[in-house]
């Protein structure tokens, strides 16, 4: 075990430090330097441009600039936006809030109604209901998040007036009103997770219920439900829980996409503005942070596989 | 456990007609992007000052967006700009990754460093390295493409890397390299075909994520550029309009939906058809 997590770290630590190199790297290859592009529309003397660069660190060679960058962040700071002069970390910390909530009411939904309607289906194998969860499913796949936020937006318009559906408020402002605006985006985003979790419960769950042991179980007259939670569910859950993290990448990217119909202030937002105004400090702030999120994200799904399966010893 | 529903003559009939419902939906889409300046009704950039935003009605079909554009006419040539952009960035993905995988399940060295390279990649959630690439790139349709394309190859790569490893043990293979077949030879001629089955599979699922990564692209501002008619942006101009004007969203988005749908039904019908190993899998 202790080597397992000694390894995970130092593959999640290598990842990160990579990750962080292609942040960096691949601004520096914008064809026009970030400068120039940030004073094209505005206009602006040389002097200042020179000022500037020399401000932001752009001067020194890429080496340097990316070991003040990952140092700094190490100690919480992002550097400063070229826009607002405002401490992207500050933005972030503003920001980080409204995309988690998202990300995490939309996982619930997600992992919670696909694996339930899963195991409904596979349990109810060959009849009517399984044979609609299919399709079901599939459209579920396919539907845009981004265009179902529209519509479950125009539906609320007409069917639940009185519903606030737009104008963020945190959650520890008014927690009933956060979650009346954050339900829409939410279900919005947990759909495709939904089905492609519900498939995967559906494939898993019929996969275990033909396993020998199962058989073992009722025959020494365990009782349904106990066969059904301490054998079938447990032993079918990997590759669900594989499933969730793959489409945790896919629920990240929607969130961006997301709270731009809902207009909700999130780190998404955050990204996109900061792209449209060529803030680059702003964009590789905001996209390291992401990314970090996602590769956390796999280190914690790789300890979970270990404890419930401690077969697992992929390195 | 009812018989007659899973029995495999039923099952069969099911997956061939879930395929043709499919392919058949694609194959009026691509006809109507080809013929759209045939069968559109207007063209898509033509306003009509007087009637914004009108309801849809016989004179336009699916109404009018907010510059007094014909809605079904812009479905009709966005159509075009979204196979198009799918199409490119899907080649790209497949050029890139392809050989990538073959060549890390033949030369078993490199094999290591290759899909650590590819897992670092994977590392990104898919969304984001697009708009990342976007924005070193700049906005636009090709940077788009780029941008997508870029983002799947270790899509391919891995599914390609998985079966290419089953391929390079085979005994046929063994017996190419000790008549003297040269590398390149076996890598095309012997292990490229016998990942084909696996090859269309992946194509198929993956022009439909293409779909969604290039319109998604497309309604943030990164993608394709306004005016030129894409379902992404109609979207994102019909969101400031989504209560006065619903069907400036309702329809670029069915598009879109029934695009994808229609793609996955054919990406899941044909990996049943083709490799019975993963049937019901994701």
């Amino acid at each position: 075990m202790l080597g397992y997590l000694v390894r995970k770290t130092g593959w999640t630590l290598l990842v990160l430090l990579v990750v962080s190199v292609i942040v960096s790297g691949a601004l520096r290859l914008i064809p026009s330097d970030a400068v120039d592009l940030l004073f094209q529309a505005d206009g602006g003397s040389d002097a200042l441009k020179e000022e500037m660069r020399r401000r932001l660190g752009l001067d020194r060679p890429w080496p340097v600039q990316y070991l003040a960058w990952v140092t700094g962040m190490l100690q919480g700071d992002f550097g400063t936006s070229m826009r607002t002069g405002i401490p992207v970390a500050r933005q972030i910390v503003q920001s980080m809030p409204v995309t988690l909530e998202l990300v995490l009411l939309g996982t619930l939904f997600g992992s919670f109604g696909g694996i339930v309607f899963g195991i409904l289906a596979a349990r109810n194998r060959g009849t009517f209901w399984d044979l609609l969860i299919q399709p079901v499913g599939l459209v579920g796949l396919s539907i845009p998040s981004f265009w179902l936020g529209s519509l479950l937006l125009m539906g609320a318009g007409l069917y639940l007036p009185q519903m606030r559906t737009v104008g963020y408020v945190g959650f520890f402002e008014d927690p009933l009103a956060n979650l009346s605006v954050m339900l829409l985006p939410a279900l919005a985003l947990g759909l495709a997770l939904g089905s492609a979790v519900m498939r995967m419960t559906r494939t898993s769950v019929l996969d275990v219920m033909n396993q020998d042991f199962v058989r073992t179980a009722r025959a020494k007259g365990l009782r349904e439900p106990a066969v059904m939670r301490r054998h079938i569910l447990l032993n079918s859950l990997i590759p669900v829980i594989t499933v969730i993290t793959i489409q945790m990448g896919v629920l990240i990217g929607g969130s961006i996409v997301l709270e731009r119909v809902f207009a909700l202030p999130g780190l998404g937002r955050l990204l996109v503005s900061a792209i449209g105004e060529r803030d680059y400090t702003t964009v590789q702030g905001v996209t390291f942070v992401l990314a970090f999120a996602f590769v956390m994200i796999n280190f914690a799904t790789d300890l979970i596989y270990k404890v419930l399966d401690p077969r697992v010893t992929v390195g | 456990m009812s018989v007659a529903a899973t029995s495999p003559a039923r099952r069969l009939l099911a997956r061939y007609s879930l395929l043709a419902i499919g392919a058949g939906f694609l194959v009026v889409l691509v006809l109507a992007a080809v013929l759209a300046p045939l069968i559109a009704p207007y063209s898509p950039e033509q306003m009509f000052a007087r009637s914004r935003l009108a309801a849809p009605s016989a004179a336009h079909l699916f109404g009018t967006d907010h510059l007094g554009r014909d809605v079904l006419s812009r479905v009709l040539f966005g159509a075009r700009t979204s196979l198009y952009v799918a199409t490119v960035s899907v080649a790209i993905s497949l050029a890139i990754g392809v050989p990538i995988g073959i060549v890390a399940a033949y030369y078993k060295k490199i094999d290591n460093i290759v899909m650590r390279a590819i897992d670092v990649l994977f590392s990104f959630p898919p969304v984001l390295m697009a708009i990342f690439i976007v924005a070193v790139l700049g906005p636009g349709m090709l940077n788009a493409m780029i941008a997508i394309g870029i983002t799947y190859i270790p899509r391919f790569a891995r599914v390609i890397r998985a079966q290419a490893l089953i391929v390079v043990e085979m005994t046929y293979i063994r017996s190419a390299k000790s008549i003297g077949a040269s590398t390149p030879r076996i890598l095309l001629r012997h292990v490229l075909p016998n990942v084909t089955s696996i090859l269309i599979v992946q194509l198929s699922l993956n022009f439909s994520t293409a779909i969604i990564a290039e319109s998604s692209l497309s309604f943030l501002g990164l993608g394709v550029q306004p005016p030129q008619p894409s379902w992404g942006a109609m979207l994102d101009q019909g969101r400031a309009v989504v209560e006065l004007a619903p069907w400036v969203s309702i329809y670029p988005g069915l598009a879109i939906f029934l695009t994808v749908f229609a793609m996955n039904l054919v990406g899941d019908s044909l990996r049943d058809f083709l490799d019975p190993r993963l049937r019901g899998v994701i």
